[in-house]
């Protein structure tokens, strides 16, 4: 049953490539703006076999982690202290709208400007862009605490910090781990544009607009669906750790 | 002496260009091992005056005394069970009954050996490690009810704890928890709006008149205990006791839908 489903779930991206290859291969379209999928595929080998590409997705995934780790603490730290106090959100809700809509991505110039080149300055950019999802889901997390469930820890005379642990921040964690999904995302965007701006001399962006420069179309594709494995792969690793954590939710619809 | 004096109980809400009274010099007291039951029209204040009996809400004017000791937060006396489970949907069952005991910093083991005492008490062995969206509302009663009892406070407070389940599991509730009352010789304050319940649990029922709430009548129940719900509704005592209450309250729903 699971085996079946599986496959069957592989028809789309079956036929997806089927038609790459048999549009490409026809020239229908120029090889330059898409290389066949058999093509990309073999460049991929090569790349892989070579072992040159590991050491860049491995300065990739260290500046998106690094990036998305430092978001999480500042977020979640500020996100409570804003969440708990009246006056937080006061004064940082104006603040916060005004340096959202930023992109992250033009702060890599900033990061430039204070780190020099090299990876502090893409960590920096995707650390921006990832703290504004955690932040304020973890502000709303907080905020929105049902009033029953501190109700009833204060009816068994539960102190404030008490309930802060044991019901205001359980509660608050399904919102908490939206954002950080949702910076997930962005690091990989954020990294890769910021590699691609020469920020630094490696990393997956890096080899894009390298092969781009070299006019080597098949390796530009083959990167992309490297890019495309890893986000799929940090994407399956939060849903594991959202399962691992949000187990008491299984089966609820929210 | 009374286990629990209610003294000049008065709530205002809002500001004073746009007041409600909700509760007005409510006056009454419960002895110990007592079943109390408050009744009256929606929006009378019943719930409010529980919340205050907890200490959940402070009431404008009046005070709550227990052992003839005004109460505090400090000093949690009792237990509290909603209308609406109020179980924390992030904690297994065990954990849920167990959290008034971390509260009080019993240890884990002895934690666990009481938990465990209580939730075979409210008939929910085997449903442990189970979290409570897996229950249905009547379980999730019965483990809001062991939660409540489990750090053995000497009050039960109850409000409308029965309202949101179906009427069969209902009557196997009622049932139970004359039996628990019965084990743990608790008293209890039961805010109900059915008639019928209040007269069937309690060792007296009061009623409450329509905004401002004060009390309108104190009315003794003099059924025997301990009682056979279903052979008691048919009894000639429960049906009169069932007219006196409705008669008083009649005038006070009346004055609702006006």
């Amino acid at each position: 049953m699971e085996k079946e489903k599986f496959l069957r779930n592989l028809t789309g991206p079956i036929l997806f490539i089927l038609v790459w290859e048999t549009i490409t291969r026809l020239e229908l379209v120029s090889y330059f703006a898409l290389p066949p999928f058999s093509i990309a595929l073999k460049t991929l080998f090569y790349l892989i076999i070579k072992g040159s590409v590991f050491l860049h997705i491995f300065h990739s995934l260290f500046r998106a982690i690094s990036g998305l780790f430092i978001a999480i603490f500042f977020g979640v730290m500020l996100g409570v202290v804003i969440g708990l106090s009246k006056w937080g959100k006061i004064i940082a809700s104006p603040i916060f709208e005004m340096l959202r809509p930023i992109s992250p991505v033009a702060l890599v110039s900033v990061g430039l400007f204070w780190f020099g080149l090299g990876s502090p300055s893409i960590i920096f950019a995707t650390a921006w862009g990832c703290f504004f999802p955690v932040a304020l889901n973890t502000i709303s997390g907080i905020r929105d605490v049902n009033n029953i469930y501190l109700l009833s820890a204060i009816s068994m005379g539960a102190d404030s910090k008490t309930i802060f642990r044991e019901v205001i921040l359980p509660s608050a964690l399904p919102s908490i781990i939206t954002g950080i999904r949702i910076s997930t995302g962005i690091s990989l965007i954020v990294i890769i544009a910021g590699e691609m701006m020469f920020a630094a001399k490696s990393g997956l962006g890096f080899l894009l607009i390298d092969g781009y420069y070299r006019h080597e179309p098949a390796r530009v594709y083959a990167i992309i669906i490297i890019i495309g494995l890893l986000g799929a792969f940090f994407n399956t690793v939060i849903l594991k750790f959202q399962n691992r954590l949000l187990r008491w939710r299984k089966g609820l619809t929210i | 002496m009374e286990k629990l004096l209610v003294r000049n109980i008065s709530m205002i809400f809002g500001s004073s260009d746009r007041e409600v009274v909700a509760l007005r010099n409510i006056n009454f007291s419960v002895s110990a091992h007592e079943f109390v039951s408050i009744v009256g029209p929606s929006g009378c204040g019943k719930s409010t005056l529980l919340y205050i009996i907890g200490n959940l809400i402070q009431p404008s004017e009046g005070e709550i005394l227990i052992d003839g000791i005004p109460s505090d937060r400090g000093s949690i006396s009792w237990g509290f069970v909603f209308q609406e489970y109020a179980l924390f949907p992030w904690k297994t069952i065990i954990k849920n009954i167990e959290f008034g005991l971390k509260i009080r910093k019993r240890s884990a083991a002895e934690r666990q050996k009481i938990a465990r005492d209580y939730i075979e008490l409210v008939g929910l062995k085997g449903f442990e490690d189970r979290y409570p969206h897996e229950l249905s509302g009547g379980m999730k009663q019965r483990a809001a009810i062991a939660r409540a009892l489990a750090y053995n406070p000497d009050i039960l407070l109850m409000d409308e704890p029965f309202g949101s389940v179906d009427s069969q599991t209902r009557v196997i509730l009622q049932r139970e928890l004359l039996n628990i009352w019965n084990k743990t010789k608790k008293t209890i304050i039961f805010v109900t709006h059915s008639v019928e319940e209040a007269i069937a649990l309690s060792n007296r029922v009061l009623i409450l008149t329509f905004r401002p709430g004060s009390i309108k009548v104190d009315i003794k129940i003099d059924l025997p205990c301990p009682r056979d719900l279903n052979d008691l509704m048919l009894t000639q005592e429960f049906n009169s006791y069932r007219h006196e209450v409705w008669e008083y309250l009649r005038e006070e729903v009346d004055k609702t839908s006006i």
